[in-house]
């Protein structure tokens, strides 16, 4: 049953990428089924839909240092856009302007 | 022989025995572990003028495969600690083999697609991409490798424990299960993340 699932929601993940949606509609979609493979490999395989509390508050705290990793260091660099959002691959023109003298710089 | 405390029998303060517990502590480092390189991924991606597709470079359909056969080996494990759980060895030693053909089923495939890429030049060392590219899933690749030690062990050498233990040799089965269920769930977001997004 959970296997099946499982299987389906790879075919799923693997029939949106090959739609091209855009970028940041295609990068949510896909991170929310494999979002929900994650959960039911953690709480049907792994047991977690019933285990003592020690463990619920271990994961707990590491969930919370896995999101700082995650967002902090991207935060340094978001702070940089001036506008549009960091989905959209704007890049912030000093960096642009970077890129530039380093194609041209004949390397 | 010293008797360890704790490894079959729940532990007071816990609720739970110490071998689960401390496979648990062991997941909680690889969360970080893996969870520094996603990081690294999504920085490198969105601060970069060109990303490529993954699918333009990487072979999705093998990668698929490979998603299957993980999931299924996922499967085999827990079937494994299920029959143990119903005193079936012979079962569970079944269930194990086939745990321990995936992930050499996994392997051969992974050598495969890596092969593909070097014989067509792609490198770590050409750009970015390839470069968390072959980090990620080699990182991964030794984790099945070290899941396959520990699978061969508890059906070869380290099975005469069912008759000494049984209840001991469940949980080495368990809590090796929980690893390899982790390390199926890292694949399912290395998969998206590298091959499709």
């Amino acid at each position: 049953m959970v296997f099946g699932t499982l299987l389906l929601l790879t075919g799923l993940t693997v029939g949106i990428a090959y739609i091209h949606f855009e970028p940041h509609i295609a990068i949510a979609l896909g991170l929310a089924v494999a979002t929900t493979k994650g959960a039911l490999v953690a709480l049907v395989f792994m047991h977690l839909s019933n285990e003592v509390s020690a463990i619920y508050r271990l994961l707990a705290l590491t969930f919370a240092f896995f999101f700082l990793i995650l967002i902090l260091p991207t935060s340094w660099w978001a702070d940089d856009v001036k506008q549009a959002s960091v989905w959209s691959q704007n890049v912030p023109a000093s960096r642009m302007q970077a890129a530039d003298d380093h194609h041209s710089g004949g390397h | 022989m010293m008797e360890i405390p704790h490894i079959v029998d729940p532990h007071p303060d816990t609720g739970i025995n110490n071998s689960k517990l401390g496979i648990w502590l062991f997941l909680a480092s690889e969360v970080m572990l893996f969870g520094a390189l996603f990081s690294s991924l999504i920085l490198l991606r969105v601060t970069s003028i060109e990303w490529p597709v993954g699918m333009d470079i990487l072979n999705v359909p093998l990668a698929t495969l490979n998603t299957v056969v993980l999931i299924s080996s996922s499967v085999t494990v827990v079937l494994a600690w299920t029959a143990l759980k119903m005193n079936d060895f012979a079962k569970a030693r079944m269930y194990l083999l086939a745990t321990i053909a995936c992930s050499l089923g996994f392997m051969v495939i992974k050598t495969i697609e890596y092969t593909t890429k070097f014989s067509h030049g792609l490198y770590p060392n050409v750009n970015n991409f390839l470069g968390i590219y072959f980090t990620m899933t080699g990182l991964h690749a030794i984790h099945v490798i070290g899941g396959f030690v520990v699978f061969v062990y508890l059906v070869g050498p380290g099975a005469k424990l069912w008759k000494e233990n049984p209840e001991m040799y469940t949980n080495r089965v368990e809590a090796t299960g929980l690893y390899w269920h982790f390390v199926d769930l890292v694949w399912i977001f290395l998969f998206p993340s590298l091959y499709l997004l």
